[in-house]
């Protein structure tokens, strides 16, 4: 029987199982296996994507309907970060940004669906031009595992 | 009992799992914050925590309420989704995000005033929604 409440499940991707639609996880949420559906979205930057987009290594939140050792998907996200930062350098393609309350620097790759929007969810159609060093923005977009790069979905504008 | 309206968004507490996190061996403030349970950052879980995230000049006072206490969290612009989370951390840095707006319209709901961890937040709103307005029961 599915439960009607949705469960959240986090962990790394071991098998794509392309045919069967299905990746087989690693995960503490007593899931194994997770199953696409005809409902099922999958976000990797954007959503609508399809499964080919998913590697194994690839992290991964997902919500959706539990049953037994499957989780049955309703929306699943692959390696995204959400991380404010501190603008370092800012260039049309580029940003670097040291984290808040960390040492830590990285750098945030512009990409044609990057959205950027002002601190009421305006959109800024002049790019990168309107940000400056010491701005304080926060970036959701994908990070690869290992990788200091963010590839950029949307980026909030905050203050200068 | 206080309600407060505000912008939420989420955040990694730490994670074995690599990519997602900036600071993979975190558990938050309280040592028991985990992406996969309801739970959140909220400044006045300390007086310390107050000091460190700041205010802004609209901002209402945040209720103390300690480690381990929840709070309700509602979705201001569909109030049927709702989740309780349980404090787990400090945040979020409040004075860095003022004048802040969610994403519906909401005159009193300006400003950042707690953080969820992924699975609180996918709970009310898909992770890649960024940030939302909220109203919050502490």
């Amino acid at each position: 029987m599915i439960q009607k409440e949705t469960h959240f499940a986090e962990g790394i991707i071991e098998s794509v199982l392309t045919l069967e639609r299905a990746f087989l996880v690693k995960s503490e949420n007593e899931i194994k296996k997770l199953v696409l559906t005809e409902n099922s979205n999958i976000w990797k930057g954007l959503d609508g994507m399809d499964i080919d987009v998913v590697a194994v290594g690839d992290h991964f939140y997902a919500r959706g309907y539990k049953q037994n050792d499957d989780l049955f998907i309703e929306n699943i996200w692959i390696n995204i970060v959400n991380v404010s930062g501190i603008v370092e350098e800012v260039s049309d393609t580029e940003i670097d940004i040291r984290l808040i309350g960390m040492e830590s620097r990285w750098k945030v790759k512009l990409m044609k669906h990057t959205r950027m929007l002002d601190s009421e969810d305006n959109v800024i159609f002049s790019g990168a031009k309107v940000i400056q060093k010491s701005n304080i923005i926060q970036v959701f977009g994908v990070r690869n595992p290992g990788s200091d790069h963010i590839l950029a979905s949307t980026i909030f504008l905050q203050s200068g | 009992m206080a309600v407060a309206h505000g912008v939420a968004t989420w955040f990694c507490c730490g994670t074995k799992y690599g990519s997602s996190c900036p600071n993979d061996a975190g558990k938050g403030a309280c040592g028991t914050c985990d992406n996969s349970k309801n739970m959140c950052a909220w400044p006045g879980v300390s007086q310390a925590c107050l000091d460190l995230v700041g205010t802004c000049s609209t901002h209402t006072s945040f209720v103390r309420s300690g480690c381990g206490n929840t709070i309700d969290v509602e979705y201001y612009c569909d109030t049927s989704k709702k989740v309780t989370a349980t404090i787990a951390d400090c945040g979020p840095k409040v004075n860095n995000f003022c004048d802040e707006t969610g994403d519906c319209s909401c005159d009193i709901c300006k400003d950042r005033i707690i953080d969820l961890t992924p699975a609180a937040f996918s709970a009310l709103a898909p992770l890649n929604k960024g940030k939302i307005t909220v109203r919050v029961t502490v």
